[in-house]
């Protein structure tokens, strides 16, 4: 299973490593980190920007070791763009497309998207729950005009860390 | 009932370490048992250390989730102009997920 991390797990995450009070949902985040391997967690350019260029703890490079970029591929801003158009915010419509429209290298990537978006946004879950049905008939009608790899898109779950780690 | 451990250091850093506990005020082995403290307790970092270039770590654990959160985004922002524009390409037989 694959999964790309939104910045609301990456910086429980990283409040848990540099000692922060280990609540209910830094718990939970961290058992994430620790329970899956690199090639099962993904984090966005952003997300590597901000661990690399911005803070400046050793922990962010433990959390970088732990988990894979996920970078966007030409029909990423497409469906983003589809997103926003159905009421998702601009940062959010494009991570579950890149969570859809995404691979592991620049050139000729291994994969194409992930399993599922870990967030501790339960509005944008809730968004994407009720929204569902018509994302994936959406989804479906766009990809079905791509080419290989493309035509293979298919939708994320959208969950919270403990929903994830309480399923394995 | 405390027992003794005996920790071996370079002279370099036993001179160093007493300077620097001088400069807290504290004898060094209250330094050092403060230190081991933390660190049993999985505080592996000193609380004035840098966080980022403006924020101590203390200064960041001390955030509400709301200011904190607040912070990310900011960085988030900052980070997409950043980054640009990246466009990877897959190779046709990329796996999809199962």
């Amino acid at each position: 299973m694959r999964y790309l991390l939104d910045k609301s797990v990456v910086r429980r995450c990283l409040r848990g490593l540099i000692g922060g009070t280990l609540t209910d949902d830094v718990r939970h985040s961290l058992r994430l980190l620790r329970t899956f391997t690199p090639d099962e967690l993904y984090i966005s350019l952003q997300t590597l920007h901000i661990l690399t260029h911005i803070i400046k703890v050793p922990q962010a490079r433990f959390i970088i070791a732990r988990t894979t970029v996920l970078y966007p591929v030409k029909y990423t801003k497409r469906w983003a763009r589809r997103l926003r158009e159905m009421g998702f915010k601009r940062e959010d419509a494009y991570l579950l497309s890149l969570a859809t429209f995404s691979t592991d290298q620049l050139k000729e990537g291994r994969i194409l998207g992930v399993n599922g978006f870990v967030t501790y946004d339960y509005h944008l879950q809730n968004h994407f729950l009720a929204l569902q049905p018509q994302l994936e008939i959406r989804l479906r009608r766009m990809a079905a005009r791509l080419s290989p790899p493309y035509n293979r898109a298919s939708l994320p779950t959208v969950n919270t860390p403990d929903q994830i780690t309480s399923s394995t | 009932m405390p027992t003794t451990m005996t920790i071996r250091l370079d002279a370099e850093i036993q001179e160093a370490l007493r300077h620097k506990s001088r400069q807290l005020h504290l004898d060094a082995e209250t330094a050092v048992v403060q230190l081991i403290r933390d660190f049993v307790k999985g505080r592996l970092l000193l609380a004035d250390q840098e966080f980022t270039e403006k924020l101590t770590v203390a200064e960041y654990l001390a955030l509400s989730d709301e200011q904190e959160a607040a912070l990310w985004d900011r960085w988030y922002r900052e980070a997409d102009r950043r980054v640009g524009t990246i466009i990877a390409e897959a190779s046709p037989d990329a796996l999809p997920p199962r």
